[in-house]
């Protein structure tokens, strides 16, 4: 009788998701957990101001079309347009960005901290980088983009530049 | 009022970002972006913040990056994931300045905040709410993200993944580790 139940089962053309059946406990006692102990699952009890996302619009666009506004510029035009010069003289100079001759080797004190701070910021800021993922540990602790760049791991550094940097000229001093 | 479902806000953010990226239509397609993720990104930065006047900073803060760098949306994930990224980042570096302005943790801000809720004009939770917070203040920065995105903002793994760029796998792990921890701080709370 089972088996004829089973194999019913097994022919009855529905499928389930492939990680179905493993999750299930999971999900199922995760919803109890939840809604045993708390009866008003899924609000936080936070509130807001009367009207406040009635008259949040106004007040956003005012700002953008304000220039003082909180919002630090990070990249200043005239900062790279020099950083940029300079480096460009040592990349032809040096030939690669990382030479492996002894010779034409650059050490820490090469790099412009600040502008590598700016650069890490401005992309931690924009989303493009995840600095509390694994790749970024070694190079930056508690993701704190403002933690003490002279106490990081220069190779660390050195790596990170060497593959994500799209124009590294960016950082050198 | 019903939130827009994700499909729909995804079929809107094509047509919105070229007019974004269009001086003469930019300024009307930026209300209506801010129109249409204000709440979601306001309770996103919230469940952060934790303090209205301070999500309100963030927030704003949030909006104004967003539109002076739409240009350099490529358009590499979604508009929506993007955004929150940089809703996400704006708050966690705001505490951070925050508590280093106090020459406190992050962690130690946080618990202040907490024990401050009761004080709040705009928290009105209830005592097991309240117990929550203080439960979730516990769990290290990434498992309080993926609970708090998981529990009370009711995103699916796969927009947390494309979020955070994390696996659907990891953050259910870490979704099952946060619960399970708050389950023990509320048992022995």
């Amino acid at each position: 009788m089972k088996t004829e139940h089973f194999r019913h089962k097994n022919n009855s053309g529905f499928k389930v998701p492939e990680t179905y059946f493993q999750d299930l406990e999971n999900s199922l006692m995760d919803k109890i957990f939840i809604h045993n102990e708390l009866p008003d699952s899924g609000k936080p009890g936070f509130t807001t101001p009367d009207k406040y996302f009635d008259e949040l619009e106004d007040s956003i666009l005012a700002k953008t079309a304000n220039p003082e506004t909180k919002v630090v510029q990070l990249f200043k035009k005239e900062y790279w347009l020099y950083a940029s010069a300079i480096a460009a003289i040592l990349v032809i100079m040096l030939g690669n960005f990382f030479p492996s001759t002894q010779t034409n080797e650059l050490g820490w004190e090469d790099i412009e901290v600040t502008a590598l701070e700016n650069y890490l910021y401005d992309s931690y800021e924009m989303g493009s980088i995840d600095l509390n993922s694994v790749e970024y540990s070694d190079l930056i602790t508690d993701g704190d983009l403002e933690a003490d760049f002279t106490e990081i791991d220069t190779e660390a550094a050195f790596e990170y530049i060497d593959e994500n940097v799209e124009d590294p000229s960016y950082i050198m001093d | 009022m019903e939130r827009p479902t994700m499909s729909k806000i995804q079929e809107a953010e094509q047509d919105l970002i070229l007019r974004l990226q269009k001086q003469s239509t930019s300024q009307e397609a930026f209300r209506e972006l801010i129109t249409l993720y204000k709440e979601r990104l306001y309770w996103h930065i919230r469940n952060i913040a934790k303090s209205h006047d301070d999500t309100d900073d963030i927030l704003q803060n949030t909006f104004i990056k967003i539109f002076r760098n739409i240009d350099k949306f490529k358009g590499d994930s979604k508009l929506y994931s993007w955004m929150y990224r940089i809703a996400t980042n704006e708050a966690i570096t705001f505490i951070n300045k925050k508590a280093r302005r106090l020459k406190i943790t992050s962690e130690e801000l946080q618990d202040q905040i907490i024990d401050n809720l009761e004080s709040d004009v705009y928290f009105e939770g209830s005592e097991i709410q309240l117990k929550l917070q203080k439960a979730i203040a516990t769990l290290p920065q990434k498992q309080q993200q993926v609970f708090n995105m998981k529990y009370f903002e009711e995103l699916k793994y796969r927009e947390m993944a494309e979020i955070l760029s994390t696996s659907e796998g990891a953050l259910k792990a870490s979704y099952h580790i946060a619960t399970k921890k708050i389950e023990e701080f509320l048992k022995s709370h």
